[in-house]
């Protein structure tokens, strides 16, 4: 019962971490529990692999010259 | 007395401080029209309420959060009537999904790495895209955009709790998606039985392609 509750803090943190949730001093705690605690290590580097893949696929629409260029056109008109 | 600034001192701030932001809000939009011409038309409205309103921006605050709260509301109150397009209602999932506040922390510990291997681009997006609008914006602004919950609360004005709220939901959603994505290329989840989630042998699937 107390690994799952440890586990389930773990991931917690972790989510919290990476959503920017945690305060200063909760988030220099963590990090030190990262370098010297290998199953929060492991939390963390996989949480990071699996968010840094959903930015990496998704769609994300790279050309914006003309849509400033339009943006531009449309502000200067008097 | 401060001096009212310029026009061209406006003008600098536009395009200094709020200009930049035009990839981040295309990728927004278009998550949310589902389609580029309508994005650009939504970030360009975006853009020129901006300009219209940019003496109520206090510079070196935070554009960014203020453009995409800007977006919001342009998409909420004009590109929904324009395009005419009744909102999609998925009953299952209201009957699941309740706005209440709430603290339950959800990241994607359960979510198998192996999933995005085989990946070919578009399957992210896809599950993103078929993701309820509310949910789908909370994942679009936190873990694409990288907003705090404070900033999510205040661009889509509901409490902290419920963003977390949503989030929690969304997560649990995409991952299901995505999951299943990734059994549909052959892959199974062992996890149960203590193993990685690996290649189902009975499969008949290289996982390399569908």
């Amino acid at each position: 019962m107390n690994d799952r509750n440890d586990k389930q803090e773990l991931n917690k943190q972790v989510g919290m971490y990476f959503d920017q949730a945690l305060d200063p001093q909760s988030k220099d705690e963590f990090l030190q529990k990262v370098n010297s605690d290998p199953s929060y290590q492991q939390a963390y580097n996989h949480e990071q692999v699996i968010r840094d893949n959903i930015k990496k696929h998704i769609y994300r629409p790279m050309d914006s010259t003309h849509l400033i260029q339009a943006i531009k056109n449309q502000i200067r008109k008097p | 007395m401060p001096s009212k600034p310029s026009k061209s001192k406006y003008d600098q701030v536009f395009e200094r401080e709020l200009l930049p932001h035009v990839n981040a809000l295309q990728t927004f939009a278009y998550h949310l029209t589902y389609n580029q011409e309508d994005a650009d038309d939504l970030v360009q409205e975006t853009y020129m309420k901006a300009y219209r309103f940019i003496d109520k921006y206090e510079e070196g605050t935070n554009p960014k959060a203020w453009l995409f709260k800007i977006l919001k509301n342009a998409y909420i109150n004009e590109y929904r009537k324009r395009v005419k397009q009744p909102i999609k209602v998925d009953y299952e999932e209201i009957t699941a999904y309740h706005d209440t506040d709430d603290d339950r922390i959800s990241g994607y510990s359960d979510l198998r790495e192996e999933i995005f291997l085989n990946m070919m681009g578009d399957e992210v997006t896809t599950a993103i895209n078929s993701l309820p609008i509310d949910f789908r914006t909370v994942i679009l602004l936190c873990d694409i955009e990288g907003f705090t919950y404070e900033e999510i609360a205040s661009i889509i004005d509901v409490p902290i709790g419920t963003v977390r709220s949503r989030l929690f939901r969304a997560r649990n959603l995409l991952k299901e998606k995505l999951t299943a994505y990734a059994q549909k290329l052959g892959f199974t989840d062992y996890r149960g039985q203590k193993r990685a989630l690996r290649q189902d042998p009975t499969s008949g699937s290289s996982g390399e392609e569908e």
